[in-house]
């Protein structure tokens, strides 16, 4: 009877248990009761049993209760006997054991170890199910997950229990160690982690600078708003105690553009300016406005006010932090650019200008300064303002009126970056040169303008580039530049055939003129380095009708009228340089047309042939010639000329003389001795056969024997009448 | 009265014969001398000025001149030619000008060998 009386109440139990199988920790109280059930020895799920069964080698070892309270045995199945004693459960096992096995009076169920079988979700590293030592609590199970994740809120962790929450601040335990600010961890817990409302609804990586400079994760309502020019703007917890100027440390302090003097607080609905500086210097607490929960903090940026005091100086321009700063006496001018973050890397460090409160001005060049050409900084009184200017390049920019004219030169003209450039005694003539990009290709470098200043006048100056930097030289010969100077790189003319504008650029100074028979005469440029053929060259060369032997150079720059004649036929036979000659600009070469009229050339240049001969007129006579070469040249002898008395007139330095060729016996004879002297300047006449002097003498003699013949004959007849008549006179007597 | 007659005609006659040969004897002017001298570098020349001015010549050509300076070479030797044909063509004071000048110009080309010849440097071989 009482063996069916305790069955029935293991039945009992047994239902009870089975009906809450599924959450048998849930119905656990919390805390210390959970406590206190360990104590009495009551299993839980994860628990770890050990059933022992002399001689029966399948049951003699551990079984862990699962989280259903069941530990699965061999040959029944699973056994629930999570809730249960440790008795209740060695009862529970016996029984149901005693279905497969045989003498089970020696089975006993002990229980082994307490474990806790928890769940951690939320911001942790590694949120899972974990099986953790029976005595595990928050922070152990915090650390099998991983720890916390960044952005986890500490204040508000949660741990869900049959269904209820419990929340709980983490973080006070943290800050106190106080184990009771923490639940106790029951089997089958859920420890959730959550996020903090800072971090926002989207996942992003965060490190703990960012999380701190995203405030405090106060509660929203409550907490403070501190934004402006505060290093961390953002929420904070309101804490009853905080002043204003602990709220501004926690959002990092102000910035340096904030304006301390009137920091703007609405605080319960009342708008409060508090002067921060002002707190600072006297040090009174009652300058300090009270914080209401849900108050905002806003710092205005200094530009948004114009500060002003009786100490303050002012430095504006390319520094690091330039504004209003507060003067101790004493301050220097190193003090307070050092405060204001130096000069920056645009500064002009040259032209720092200190504008009096009196409206004077100083110039300070802190570059001589550094350098120790200068050992004095001006004093800086209360109301000065100190400008740094910005450094400027070149003229391109569009703040090139910076530049005073004072410092100022230009340079214009064929290169690559013409403009208005600051000039520096360090620079250089090529420094100058280098800053504008240098000439262009077409730059005539061997004319280099440089445009003076002599009182009221200008006063060009040409320097020869080209030639310098060829030869080289000595560096004095490179002109010294000075500001207000003026420098021009002309330009090399385009062809001038085509481009007449550009042409009418070049200064007479550096042309050379080519006309006459060339292809293209013009006016050309020349530099010191050209010679005839690059100018001939340049002008296309020679015509086929040009007369090459007598190409004319006109020198115009000797200071007398000279006359150059070159024999370019010569040149092109012998390659002989040294019948070129030097040309230089303004000269003027003329090469003459082959077929122009003969007087145009000097009668000492030409020999005259005259008389019988088939083109007589003016010939070119060269040295190389004879006689015979000119009467070839002009055609011959006609057929009624006396070839044996060729008359050659020699027009010499000191005397003349006439001399006869005969050309027949020379003919005849070929004895060149014979051949007459022929210079230029001589004359040649080949008499016709009508001028023989025989030859007009028998003419004369014939002419003289007819008259003589026909007066004869006339006197005869008037002699016979004149007889008759006597005759007849005196027998008529 | 008769015997005059025969007077006055032979006088007529005489007076057209002399006149017919003073005629011939006006009309009968002196033709000048023979030329010479035309082409008178192709002969032997005897003038001592000449020959010391050939001879620089053709010193200078033996030592390359004519490469160096050929057109100033050509005009030297036009000028001695022209000296040589003026010379014995009858213009000796011509001849005498024109050979100081071909000598000006010798000289000159002188001088540039010289400096030319001063500053070679033979290759090595």
């Amino acid at each position: 009877m009482r063996r069916g009386l305790r069955a029935l109440v293991m039945l009992v139990l047994s239902i009870a248990l089975l009906g809450h199988g599924n959450t048998p920790v849930r119905s656990a109280p919390p805390d210390s009761a959970a406590a206190s059930t360990d104590a009495s020895g009551t299993l839980r799920s994860g628990d770890i049993v050990s059933i022992i069964l002399p001689g029966e080698a399948s049951l003699n070892k551990d079984f862990q209760i699962d989280n259903q309270g069941q530990v699965l045995l061999p040959e029944v199945g699973g056994v629930t006997i999570g809730g249960l004693s440790t008795q209740q459960a060695n009862d529970l096992v016996r029984r149901k054991l005693g279905s497969a096995f045989r003498d089970l009076d020696r089975l006993r169920v002990v229980l082994k170890e307490h474990r806790l079988i928890i769940q951690v979700g939320g911001y942790v590293k590694s949120p899972g199910t974990y099986n953790l030592p029976g005595d595990a609590g928050v922070q152990a199970a915090i650390t099998a997950a991983g720890g916390l994740s960044q952005g986890a809120q500490l204040d508000k962790f949660k741990i869900i229990r049959a269904g209820k929450e419990i929340v709980f601040d983490y973080k006070k335990y943290l800050t106190a160690g106080d184990p009771s600010l923490i639940p106790s961890l029951q089997p089958l817990d859920l420890l959730f982690v959550p996020a903090s409302a800072v971090t926002g609804n989207v996942q992003i990586e965060f490190d703990g600078r960012t999380l701190a400079q995203s405030g405090d994760g106060g509660e929203e309502r409550n907490a403070i708003k501190v934004f402006g020019e505060v290093n961390t703007p953002a929420v904070y917890a309101y804490k009853p105690a905080a002043t204003i100027v602990d709220m501004l440390l926690r959002a990092g302090g102000v910035t340096r553009y904030a304006t301390v003097e009137s920091i703007k607080i609405l605080s319960n609905g009342d708008p409060i300016v508090f002067n921060l500086q002002a707190y600072l210097d006297s040090g009174d607490q009652k300058l300090l406005p009270p914080l209401a929960p849900g108050a905002t903090i806003f710092v205005p940026k200094q530009t948004e006010e114009i500060r002003v005091g009786k100490h303050t100086v002012y430095i504006m321009g390319e520094v690091a932090k330039p504004g209003a700063y507060d003067s101790k006496v004493g301050a220097t001018f190193i003090d307070i650019l050092a405060n204001a973050g130096g000069p920056s890397r645009f500064a002009e460090v040259r032209q720092i200008r200190i504008l009096r409160g009196n409206g004077t001005v100083t110039m300070v060049d802190l570059n001589a300064y550094t350098e120790g050409r200068s050992t004095q900084l001006p004093a800086i009184a209360a109301g000065d303002a100190i400008f740094v200017p910005e450094k400027t390049e070149n003229a391109n920019e569009p703040s090139w009126l910076k530049i005073p004219s004072s410092r100022a030169v230009q340079i214009i003209g064929s290169v690559s970056k013409p403009g208005r450039y600051e000039w520096s005694n360090e620079m250089s003539f090529f420094d100058l040169l280098g800053n504008a990009g240098g000439p262009t290709h077409k730059a005539d470098i061997a004319h280099v303008q440089i445009l003076r200043k002599e009182g009221d006048r200008a006063k060009p100056v040409i320097f020869n580039l080209e030639e310098f930097i060829s030869k080289g030289g000595m560096l004095d010969r490179v002109p010294k530049i000075v500001p207000g100077n003026v420098i021009m790189i002309p330009e090399l003319p385009q062809d001038p055939a085509d481009n007449k504008a550009q042409w009418t650029r070049q200064s007479p100074e550096r042309s050379i003129y080519i006309i006459g028979a060339v292809a293209k005469p013009g006016r050309y440029a020349i530099t010191p380095q050209m010679r005839f053929l690059d100018i001939l060259t340049a002008a296309d060369g020679p015509t086929d009708k040009a007369d090459l032997r007598n190409v004319r150079v006109s020198h115009r720059r000797t200071g007398e009228a000279r006359v150059s004649q070159v024999n370019l036929a010569r040149f092109f036979v012998t390659g002989d340089d040294h019948l070129l000659p030097r040309v230089k600009a303004g000269d003027v070469i003329f090469v003459p047309d082959r077929n122009r009229e003969w007087l145009d050339d000097p009668k000492e240049t030409t020999v005259r042939v005259l008389g019988a001969v088939a083109k007589p007129g003016r010939y070119r006579f060269s040295d190389e010639m004879t006689i015979l070469d000119l009467l070839a040249e002009a055609g011959g002898p006609t057929t009624a000329a006396m070839q044996s008395r060729i008359l050659v007139v020699n027009l010499g330095c000191c005397t003349e003389q006439a001399r006869m060729f005969d050309l027949l016996s020379f003919a005849k004879t070929a004895d060149t001795r014979m051949l007459p002297v022929v210079r230029s300047g001589d004359t040649v006449y080949v008499p016709d056969v009508n001028q023989n002097e025989v030859k007009q003498t028998l003419d004369f003699v014939k002419d003289i024997a007819s008259i003589m013949s026909s007066f004869t004959s006339i006197y005869t007849g008037l002699s016979t009448s004149t007889t008759v008549t006597t005759t007849t006179s005196q027998t008529a007597k | 009265m008769t015997a005059a007659r025969p007077t006055r005609h032979c006088s007529f006659a005489s007076a057209v014969g002399l006149l017919a040969v003073g005629l011939m004897l006006a009309s009968c002017t002196p033709w000048p001398d023979y030329a010479t001298g035309g082409l008178a570098e192709r002969h032997p020349i005897e003038w001592r000025q000449v020959r010391t001015v050939q001879e620089r010549y053709n010193a200078l050509t033996r030592i390359g001149a004519d490469r160096f300076y050929p057109g100033r070479m050509i005009e030297v030797r036009n000028l001695i030619n022209r000296a040589m044909r003026e010379h014995e063509g009858g213009l000796p004071n011509d001849a005498d000008v024109t050979l100081s000048i071909a000598a000006e110009l010798t000289s000159l080309v002188e001088a540039d060998m010289h400096k030319r010849t001063a500053n070679f440097t033979p290759p090595r071989k």
